[in-house]
């Protein structure tokens, strides 16, 4: 993954700073000549194109002049917003402006008319209006990340009237951090599960010991700390992170804590899985993992005791576990420094992660209805309603975090970015399919993606969610393949299967779905088939 | 601090084998060690020592031995 890091001042130091990203950094303040001008061959050979700003340069740039400096960062502004516009295929990550706490007006800008804040504030809206307008448009809340290290540890005066280059390594690192989130890892996606244990870590104390009145959850004092952290879990969940429960406890003493304790937080619907025994985490997590229908490697661990941290990743080495706070009131802020902005970042949140935990449970009432009925009986009760989008921009953002995250169903596993799903839609050369599922349970938003290069007449991907396999609408899926490519006078279609250690599941979809194999690599690698379109499956 | 620890930044951020880079290696004697390598160079001991320079320090200490004498100064021990 290549970023084009542009800046206004010496960008080379830069080169290194942003592992695993290959950086790659062209002159000395050149970022107006980028903004203002053509994409040049160097930016697009790399997958986006980062804006750094450093507000103490700006300012130095107009000599302290604060009309002056608003209006070169209202002007770095706007043209972040209209050079993602005219660039629609290519990431753009632009930080906001943040300038010295103190400044020559001191106290009397506020009265003055413009101050440092409005120039910052300014900045900030016009960006983060354009990228709510622009899919492409990403905002790099710099002046945020200044303010959580402080003004001090983040720059390098030293080095800034050495080499103009005023950024510290540790606000280098946090911005590291912050890049990995908004532009994703391919080969890290974020996780999916969150495991919590509870003694010591939703609440103080021990149940078991203290009863579920006796444990430390209260308005005041540690137990706040404790309720906080229990209600940033809560936001979590809303946003589509599937809780899970691990804790070594009698299931009676945890059902009584959600029953009786009403300082709790988290309520018994918010936990996907909750398992209370005495079993080993480590099994209970694989049980977990399969209940849930999601890989271990989706899963990150919060444990108070090292020892559980310990066998976990000793045991299951797939499972995420990040340290513990030592002192439990860092807990509410722990959780959203290190856990969510390392493990679940998000930069858009679509409708279907809002509405996931209903979904996952949905599912387990689904299955005891299956377990009452013949399979077919079963499929024809649940009154199953399939909505296929064709090239609908709308849902560029959900169809890339599909291809993003979805490692089972997946015929050939391609990863793609929302800008450059949009670049399909747009394309006359692709045709991009997004199937939407409802049944009488509920709605299950968008759970199934094809996209058809027509141009070489192939399927390039497939893919389907875990959470509706094994309910026969993957035939469905690739029916309307074949319909929609037909309308566009396409009525063969080759498609692949690329086998991952994960993709299992799929092998035996496209021979099923009547395609013919043409070649196929030695020791079950990849194979390459092909069907026309009146093939009965 | 190690004199070791402060060879093997300077050679990964002049990009060069570690074993080139000796105890009396400095910006006259060594190939790409320019003012842009030495910003590479002072930000991984920043992050290595805690070591803030300034910019006096910075550019007075395109050595080895210079830069080892100045982290010296900076971390009591």
């Amino acid at each position: 993954m290549k970023i084009f890091v542009s800046t206004n001042f010496t960008p080379e130091p830069l080169r290194r700073a942003f592992s695993p990203f290959e950086v790659v950094t062209g002159t000395f303040n050149d970022y107006r000549r980028i903004l203002g001008g053509e994409l040049g061959s160097e930016i697009k050979q790399c997958n986006a194109l980062l804006l750094i700003i450093d507000g103490v340069e700006l300012l130095s740039e107009v000599q302290y002049d604060l009309s002056e400096a608003a209006e070169s960062a209202r002007s770095y502004a706007l043209s972040c917003g209209s050079f993602a516009e005219a660039n629609p295929g290519l990431t753009i990550v632009a930080t906001t402006v943040k300038f010295p706490c103190f400044g020559p007006a001191s106290y009397s800008e506020v009265r003055g008319g413009l101050s440092r804040t409005d120039i910052e504030a300014d900045v900030y809206n016009i960006l983060a209006e354009a990228s709510r307008r622009i899919p492409n448009l990403l905002l790099l809340d710099l002046a945020r990340a200044i303010e959580y290290l402080g003004e001090k540890a983040s720059f390098h005066v030293g080095m800034r009237y050495f080499g103009r280059f005023g950024l510290s390594a540790t606000l280098l690192d946090l911005l590291r951090r912050q890049i990995k989130g908004l532009v994703g890892v391919p080969d890290s996606p974020p996780k999916k599960a969150l495991a919590v244990d509870f003694d010591n870590t939703l609440w103080g104390g021990v149940v078991g010991d203290l009863g579920p009145q006796g444990i430390e959850l209260s308005q005041e004092g540690r137990g706040r700390a404790f309720r906080n952290f229990q209600a940033v879990l809560k936001q979590l969940v809303k946003r589509g992170v599937l809780l899970v429960g691990l804790t070594k406890n009698n299931a009676m003493d945890v059902e009584e804590v959600f029953q009786r304790n009403d300082m709790m937080v988290l309520e018994r619907d918010d936990f996907a899985v909750l398992i209370a025994d005495w079993n080993p985490k480590s099994e209970n997590v694989r049980l977990a993992a399969e209940r849930l229908n999601i890989g271990l490697d989706s899963f990150v661990f919060v444990d108070d005791s090292a020892v559980e941290r310990g066998a976990m990743k000793n045991l299951v080495p797939e499972v995420a576990v990040p340290d513990f706070p030592e002192r439990f009131e860092d807990l509410p802020s722990w959780i959203c420094d290190i856990v969510v902005a390392d493990y679940f970042p998000t930069y858009s949140v679509t409708n279907e992660d809002f509405v996931k935990v209903s979904q996952y449970r949905n599912n387990a009432v689904r299955a005891e209805m299956k377990k009452a009925l013949s399979y077919e009986e079963f499929l024809s009760s649940l009154d199953i309603s399939l909505n296929f989008l064709v090239d609908d921009l709308d849902h560029a953002e959900r169809i890339s975090q599909m291809t993003r995250k979805t490692n089972q169903f997946n015929l050939t596993t391609r990863r793609y970015s929302t800008p450059e799903i949009a670049e399909m839609i747009r394309s006359n050369k692709w045709m991009v399919i997004a199937m939407s599922y409802a049944d009488k349970l509920g709605e299950e938003g968008i759970v199934g993606v094809a996209i058809v290069d027509l141009e070489v007449r192939v399927i390039d991907s497939f893919l389907l969610s875990c959470r509706v396999i094994g309910r026969g609408v993957e035939s469905k899926l690739m029916k309307a393949v074949f319909d929609f490519a037909s309308k566009k006078g396409v009525k063969e279609l080759g498609a692949t299967f690329i086998p991952t250690p994960k993709n299992d599941v799929a092998r035996n979809f496209l021979p099923h779905e009547g395609f013919q194999l043409m070649r196929a690599e030695k020791g079950g690698g990849v194979e390459i088939y092909s069907r026309s379109e009146n093939v009965n499956s | 601090m190690s004199i070791r620890r402060v060879r093997e930044i300077v050679a990964a951020e002049l990009d060069i084998d570690a074993g080139s880079i000796s105890d009396n290696s400095s910006s006259d004697n060594t190939k790409g060690w320019d003012s842009i390598a030495q910003i590479g160079i002072c930000l991984a001991l920043q992050a290595e020592f805690g070591k803030e320079f300034s910019t006096e320090e910075i550019a007075e200490s395109m050595s080895i031995s210079a830069l080892c004498r100045i982290i010296d100064r900076g971390t009591p021990s």
